[in-house]
């Protein structure tokens, strides 16, 4: 019994000093976190994106969004046509995929209105489960209301989880000292890459997996809260080297909620062109540029009145 | 149910709790066995039948041999069938589809059909390491180095008890079960100890493997994308990955049984400080090596015959334990690369030079030239298939450039690696400087607690299973 006693003394002392320091380094963590410089690569941008962004129009996707929206071509065309100045950011971030998208359309939707929000999505995103995206804005768990539905949704094990500030912060520490030490700005949240790719892999088949119910559930209540909200909503997608698959479920569900969609996956002029593509999902600099003058042209008789 | 998943976290001190509050065996085996059969059907309910039926097999097999252990025709007689049925059930899991497949190239190379299709079944988890362990059971009983185990229940335990279950250490009968008939009583230092045994396995799974990982999966996965310096670089990577991911499992399954009150073997003795290749095999893998060198190297003969049967012996044991780890042509090139460098340094050792390692320098060479031949033959082990393992190859030793950028992986990895090093070096070579077993009780709290964070900051939390799972 002695030796019980004297276990569970020592279990508690460990436990006592991991949830001080756990509480401790959370706080500074989270003050950090708020002192970010306000856009470079992924914290700073995140937290840009769910907090501060006010601007007019408004790009959300994954690091195919980042690449693929050229903002300086679009804000040059899009003020053109409006005969105003409107002011436009890429919010999109490497390794954000839909639901993770989902959650900051969320926020940002229950922040202000934007004139515009364009969402880089293709359905293969609906077909693959992505949750542990969403680990990139457990930082922000106890900070955002909608975060935090989103984070809690994925299971049990996030909602424990989360209790741990360490653990919200897990990976995450040397890419938030990069992030402080090394700010980069880009071109509105444009991300350009330079270079292009050799095409040495041939054609790979995509399996076409089952639609996963969470993220078309989640992409249905942007959908929804876009409409009661009256933002105007565009979802685009843009080009792949060689997709082997198709939008067909994009096309139902923006048809029946009278979403506009503008479907560039599939365009001929950048299929199988490796001096357009970085690699074999990213469009390169050039791309970009090309693939964003082509998307106003298509966008151009969908813009509402700004 | 993964050692590194929030469910084990809650599974392993209830079972703890509910083990220690039961004071008699005659519950707590009962009690051991749903835990583990718990614990296994966490996976797929449905492998909980074939370990059902190869314990049972084994525990009737081992009690007839018993019984007839004057009549030697018949006591063989009950092993082999024990044998032929558990190494058949093996085969058809974990080894048919290869050979189907094998057998269909071969002839379509020669113009010819083979119209026998494949099987649509999963590889049960840990297959190899139960039925291992359960055929040894058989054996020994039959060599009459142990008494067939009279206790249905506690024998069942013996193959499923849930800490190495699914990836060893292949316990030995005659180690693990006298000790289920041990009455434990709850000990400080057991638990102490086995805890902070399962906590090291914890960093080295989660803040080296699968740091690591990520590099190695990146390039390994995409072979034609990356140079040969990215190459180099991923196989030092993977030469440590493989040995975090399978040492950080045993150390959680031998800290786990310890909390409990049982003593596993140990599996890792800091295998990348061997002096050469034959070291390097009495330090790595050890309930394995120690299985192919008790059940397979010695029946065939061992070194008691001629020289070059003795090599051949060498040769076969190696291979085996290639094909053992997997249905794939990359574990048979590993195996057999492994043979190459058990007989080429045998006959080294007996007819050009036998080192001595008596200065520092003949160490550091030793190891150095250890760790190179190790670390080549995990190319063939990682490598997807045969073809992608000779490119790497020859990317090895001619493609080289820029290597493919990683700095998460370089910074938290090689900050891992560092603190790995550290320990076993240290362990090694004797230092007595120590942190979570240093004799100051703060030192011991700080660190151990420091380890804790550590893990929880810096550890990857998303890529789950072990690697060898899948064996």
């Amino acid at each position: 019994m002695k030796e019980v006693k004297l276990f569970i003394f020592a279990i508690v002392i460990v436990i006592v000093s991991l949830t001080s320091i756990d509480f401790l380094i959370g706080k500074i963590l989270d003050y950090a976190m708020t002192k970010l410089p306000n856009f470079s690569e992924q914290y700073s941008k995140e937290n840009y994106r769910l907090h501060r962004m006010n601007e007019e129009i408004v790009i959300i996707g994954s690091s195919r969004g980042a690449c693929h929206y050229v903002t300086s071509i679009l804000s040059d065309s899009i003020d053109t046509f409006a005969k105003k100045h409107l002011s436009i950011y890429n919010a999109s971030i490497e390794g954000r995929f839909l639901n993770s998208n989902c959650c900051a359309a969320e926020v940002i939707a229950k922040r202000y209105s934007p004139k515009l929000v364009i969402f880089d999505i293709s359905e293969y995103q609906l077909r693959e489960d992505d949750v542990n995206s969403l680990e990139f804005s457990a930082p922000f768990y106890w900070i955002d209301p909608v975060v935090k539905k989103y984070i809690d949704e994925t299971g049990w094990k996030a909602r424990i989880a989360m209790k741990s500030n360490i653990v919200r912060y897990n990976g995450k520490v040397l890419k938030l000292i990069d992030e402080y030490l090394h700010p980069k700005s880009y071109d509105d949240g444009y991300l350009p890459l330079i270079g292009t790719f050799q095409d040495t892999l041939g054609i790979t088949e995509i399996k076409q997996n089952q639609l996963v119910n969470n993220s078309v559930n989640n992409l249905r209540n942007v959908i929804s809260l876009y409409k009661t909200q009256k933002i105007p909503l565009i979802f685009v997608s843009s080009p792949l080297y060689r997709p082997s698959d198709n939008n067909d479920y994009l096309y139902c569900l923006c048809s029946e909620n009278g979403i506009p969609f503008i479907d560039c996956y599939n365009m001929g002029e950048f299929n199988s062109h490796p001096e357009y593509f970085k690699n074999r999902t990213h469009l390169n600099d050039e791309g970009a540029r090309l693939f964003s003058e082509e998307l106003f042209g298509r966008i151009k008789p969908l813009l509402p009145v700004f | 149910m993964l050692f590194n998943s929030l469910q084990f976290l809650l599974f392993f001190p209830l079972v703890c709790i509910g083990y220690f509050l039961l004071r008699n065996n005659k519950w707590r085996t009962p009690f051991l066995l749903i835990a583990s059969y718990y614990f296994y059907m966490n996976w797929n309910p449905v492998y909980a039948v074939l370990i059902l039926t190869s314990t049972v097999l084994t525990y009737a097999c081992g009690s007839l041999v018993e019984k007839h252990s004057n009549n030697n025709n018949r006591k063989k007689a009950f092993l082999v069938v024990s044998l032929i049925i558990n190494f058949a059930i093996l085969f058809f899991f974990k080894y048919y589809n290869f050979i189907n497949e094998s057998i269909f190239s071969v002839l379509e190379l020669a113009g010819l059909r083979w119209p026998v299709p494949n099987l649509d079944v999963l590889l049960p988890v840990g297959i190899s390491f139960y039925t291992f362990q359960a055929v040894g059971y058989s054996i020994d009983v039959y060599r009459g180095t142990i008494k067939a185990e009279k206790n249905f229940l506690t024998y069942a335990l013996f193959v499923s008890f849930f800490p190495q279950l699914v990836a060893g250490p292949i316990e030995r009968a005659k180690n693990l079960l006298p000790q289920f008939h041990e009455e434990h009583r709850f000990s400080y230092d057991n638990a102490v100890e086995g805890l902070k045994q399962m906590i090291w396995g914890f960093f080295m799974k989660l803040c080296v493997a699968d740091v690591l990982a990520e590099y190695v999966n990146a390039v390994y996965n995409n072979v034609p994308q990356h140079n040969g310096t990215s190459m180099v670089i991923a196989t030092i990577f993977f030469t440590f990955q493989i040995y975090c991911d399978f040492g950080g499992y045993s150390n959680i399954a031998i800290g786990a049984a310890r909390v409990m009150g049982f003593r596993l073997m140990e599996n890792f003795h800091r295998p990348y400080l061997s002096l050469n290749i034959k070291e390097f095999w009495k330090r790595w893998h050890i309930s394995l090596s120690s299985w192919f060198m008790d059940y397979v190297y010695i029946p065939l003969g061992g070194n008691r015959v001629s020289y070059p049967r003795h090599l051949l012996n060498l040769a076969i044991t190696f291979l085996v334990s290639g094909i053992w780890h997997g249905a794939n042509w990359t574990f048979v090139l590993w195996g057999g690369v492994h043979s190459i460098y058990q007989v080429a340094a045998n006959i080294f050792r007996k007819f050009v030079y036998k080192p001595q390692y008596d200065v520092w320098w003949s160490k550091l060479l030793g190891t150095a030239a250890c760790f190179i031949a190790v670390a080549f033959a995990w190319i063939f082990f990682r490598a997807n298939n045969v073809n992608d393992a000779f490119t790497i190859i020859g990317k090895v030793f001619a493609d080289h450039g820029p290597a493919y950028q990683n700095l998460n992986v370089f910074v938290y990895g090689l900050l891992g690696l560092s603190i790995l090093a550290f320990k076993d070096i240290k362990d090694n070579y004797g230092y007595s400087f120590s942190l979570m077993h240093s004799n100051h009780v703060f030192i011991r709290y700080i660190s151990t607690i420091c380890m804790i964070l550590y893990i929880l900051l810096f550890g990857s939390f998303s890529s789950g299973q072990f690697i060898y799972f899948q064996f």
